[in-house]
């Protein structure tokens, strides 16, 4: 794939990764018929083409994304949402297809899909896909660990759910809530998190966020996260 | 430790998540209500300074300055060295803290440590006196929060009582009414008092030690309280806005009393000195 | 004060033993502030500085924010007791100057255009000050635009040339800044062969230039690989876990 860089292989931003222009990636650019990294990251090698996922990154809202927002300001017909770093989604509230539209005050934590990211904003759905979260425990890492933390298929998030018995909300833009049977629980599913979080480049996370999680659950008192 | 939310205003859910945890004795961060973060202390920190000291109370990280010049002392107090606190909270810090001059948090914090190090008199500022009415020594205290989560009051005063505990200032001697640098040659600041403060939270009825970020944006209000000895207080500041019901005084002193000799021990601890030493 | 002052001892070195184009002990490390979205500590000698970067996130005011890119907002600062003579708090003129030719310098390397209407802050931290602070400064700026993840087309690091009695050093200490007779800091992207920074204090042949360039470049690339290094070690892996 490349003379320069092999897969899972550290790179950081300004390092040469391959001559062929047709071959670059997510977050990388092409400069003088050359492709390099954009940020730090790990190279990975897919549908022919060469990628850096970022260790760290801001959110970059995609159409049917679901997310985790706050409400932050009640405009005449909208609502703001803040889904962190710059992005600001907007939603109706008042939907055609939900019989009653749902009340909502500043400061309260919903989930929803993404329906458009325009230039005025991104919009987010107002109706069908809006949830409003009522009690958990709110978490946030860094987006571009979501995919991990979701895993092949729902893996991971699916093993989370066994091990803690919580319910979780994941919003793409980093924000998870977790709704569990009691706070030591949703503590274990917080401190989970964080692990995969800080682990996800390291191999053989599933077996070691189990192992943490059991350690915690069995332990006495709560672990100091 | 995880961050959530990130931005100023609390979640709904954040505050019943953190009461709910409170009827169970717990915190977010699985303290009981009276335990305060890990404190580390380093003092010389900066070796252009007078004297240094960084300390860090969970993620949040200060770091105090002194700076000793010549000057003329204050006209209402001719016999008396000159100091004054500065304190910056630096944008580095957290999300809510812009770039410019002092906002009235950071002047509050520093009158706050001014009143913790001034009325506990901690530094004995007669000694500093080179040409009474003429010439005393100026005292800078800088303190800059470099990393902020929740609570900069207790490891501002901390920083700044280790600061000038450990400092070396310059020696001047008077000859023919002329002051003059001894070179090579430093003195200690007199110190009598190690001062510290305890920031105490209040989440409906239930009192709180070093609150988090997190939890500073969900309480009802909080309360620093300076002590200048085990048994003196030296300053108190109701710093937030709400309601401090007057029955919760008693216990809110008394808890902050044990906190402080904690803070106190460990200050000691750290700069191997205290003011029995001296005597 | 009309004093000599003799800035090499008599086998060449200069006042602290080092050779002409040696640098001073660099120590650099990433993600040291915990509430910033990137964050680095560099020392270079004695000057100590902390970097830390917020963004992307909402343009303030809003009025000022760009419809096609983000704006970099930039603070060089120093602390109050970072100097020998205690600096004032408060931006100096000098601080304002040195802000703008670091943001300009860190402008040129971030793909601002990726977030439209928004800002990216980076705040520079002087904690103690012994020369050499706004090249080492910009080298923690890139190094905390890195560890946010901000996508840019190079990480830049800088250095100082000085001429003193004649002859070029590179990375001057406070006395040889002082007493020489130019100062030349310089921060590139090495990897693009890129100016980013450059001003000149004194006075200089265009040989003198050329060669000054030259040592310039030899002090960033090392100073490049150790940034590299800091951002890589993020990644180091660890030892297999107790098993229960």
């Amino acid at each position: 794939m490349s003379d320069y860089v092999s897969e899972w292989e550290v790179v950081t931003p300004g390092q040469l990764l391959c001559d062929e222009p047709k071959k670059a990636g997510s977050h990388t650019y092409i400069y003088g018929g050359k492709v390099y990294s954009a940020v730090t990251g790990v190279v990975n090698f897919r549908n022919a083409k060469i990628n850096v996922i970022p260790a760290k990154g801001p959110y970059r809202p995609q159409e049917d994304d679901d997310i985790i927002g706050i409400v932050i300001d009640i405009k005449p017909n909208m609502y703001e949402v803040d889904l962190g770093w710059h992005v600001i989604g907007l939603m109706k509230s008042r939907s055609k297809r939900r019989k009653t539209s749902l009340k909502l005050q500043v400061g309260d934590v919903v989930y929803t899909t993404v329906k458009y990211c325009g230039i005025r904003g991104v919009f987010l759905d107002g109706g069908e896909s809006l949830k409003k979260i009522e009690k958990g425990l709110l978490v946030m890492i860094n987006p571009v660990k979501i995919p991990r933390l979701i895993g092949k298929k729902g893996s991971m998030l699916n093993l989370l759910k066994r091990e803690t018995n919580c319910q979780f909300y994941v919003g793409r833009n980093g924000l998870i809530a977790i709704i569990g049977p009691d706070s030591k629980n949703e503590f274990a599913a917080a401190s989970a998190i964080k692990l995969i979080e800080e682990e996800s480049h390291l191999k053989g996370l599933s077996d070691r966020v189990s192992a943490h999680i059991r350690k915690i659950l069995l332990s006495g008192d709560e672990e100091d996260v | 430790m995880y961050r959530i939310g990130g931005k100023p205003y609390p979640t709904k859910i954040l505050h019943d998540k953190l009461y709910e945890l409170i009827l169970h004795e717990k915190r977010l961060d699985g303290r009981s209500p009276y335990e305060s973060r890990q404190i580390t202390l380093q003092t010389n920190v900066i070796e252009k300074a007078d004297g240094s000291a960084q300390v860090s109370i969970g993620g949040t990280k200060i770091i105090a300055g002194i700076k000793a010049e010549v000057g003329s002392p204050y006209p209402d107090t001719p016999n008396q060295a000159n100091m004054t606190v500065n304190a910056e909270l630096l944008p580095l810090a957290s999300r809510s803290f812009e770039p410019g001059p002092p906002d009235e948090r950071a002047i509050e914090l520093a009158r706050v440590v001014d009143r913790c190090i001034r009325e506990s008199k901690a530094i004995d500022l007669e000694k500093l006196v080179y040409i009474p009415g003429q010439k005393v020594a100026v005292l800078y205290i800088d303190i800059y929060v470099l990393d902020y989560d929740g609570n900069y009051f207790d490891p501002s005063v901390l920083a700044a009582v280790a600061a000038l505990a450990t400092a070396k200032i310059k020696k001047f001697e008077v000859t023919n009414g002329i002051l003059k640098l001894v070179e090579g040659e430093y003195i200690n600041i007199p110190m009598r008092r190690l001062p510290v403060s305890v920031t105490l939270g209040l989440f409906m009825d239930k009192i709180i030690v070093d609150p988090t970020a997190i939890e500073e944006s969900a309480l009802d209000t909080s309360l620093i309280v300076g002590w200048s000895t085990e048994d003196e207080i030296a300053a108190i500041q109701k710093n937030t806005p709400g309601r401090l019901p007057f029955n919760i005084l008693e216990e809110a002193i008394n808890i902050s009393r044990e906190v402080s000799i904690r803070y106190r021990k460990k200050l000691i601890e750290n700069i191997g000195w205290s003011p029995e030493l001296m005597s | 004060m009309c004093e000599v002052v003799n800035l090499f001892t008599e086998d060449g070195k200069r006042l602290d033993g080092r050779g002409l184009d040696e640098m001073r002990k660099v120590r650099m490390e990433v993600g040291v502030l915990d509430k910033c979205d990137g964050s680095a500590y560099v020392e270079l000698g004695r000057t100590k500085i902390f970097a830390a970067v917020y963004g992307p996130r909402e343009a303030h005011p809003r009025h000022l924010a760009q419809p096609h890119r983000a704006i970099l907002n930039c603070r060089y600062h120093m602390a109050t007791f970072s100097v020998a003579d205690r600096k004032p708090a408060g931006m100096t003129r000098r601080e304002i100057e040195l802000t703008k030719v670091i943001k300009e310098g860190l402008e040129t390397l971030i793909f601002l255009d990726e977030f439209p209407r928004s800002a990216i802050d980076v705040f520079i931290e002087i904690m103690q000050a012994d020369a050499g602070t706004r090249t080492a400064g910009i080298t923690a700026a890139s190094l905390a635009l890195a560890d946010a993840g901000i996508p840019m087309m190079d990480l830049c690091a800088g250095i100082a040339v000085g001429k003193v009695m004649g002859k070029l050093i590179l990375d001057p200490s406070e006395e040889e800044d002082k007493y020489g007779e130019a100062d030349m800091p310089i921060a590139m992207a090495p990897r693009l062969n890129t100016i980013v920074l450059l001003q000149l204090n004194g006075r200089l042949t265009i040989a003198e230039f050329k060669e000054a360039l030259n040592l310039a470049r030899k002090g960033i690339e090392t100073l490049y690989e150790l940034q590299r290094k800091a951002l890589k070690s993020k990644f180091a892996s660890i030892e297999e876990p107790e098993v229960e």
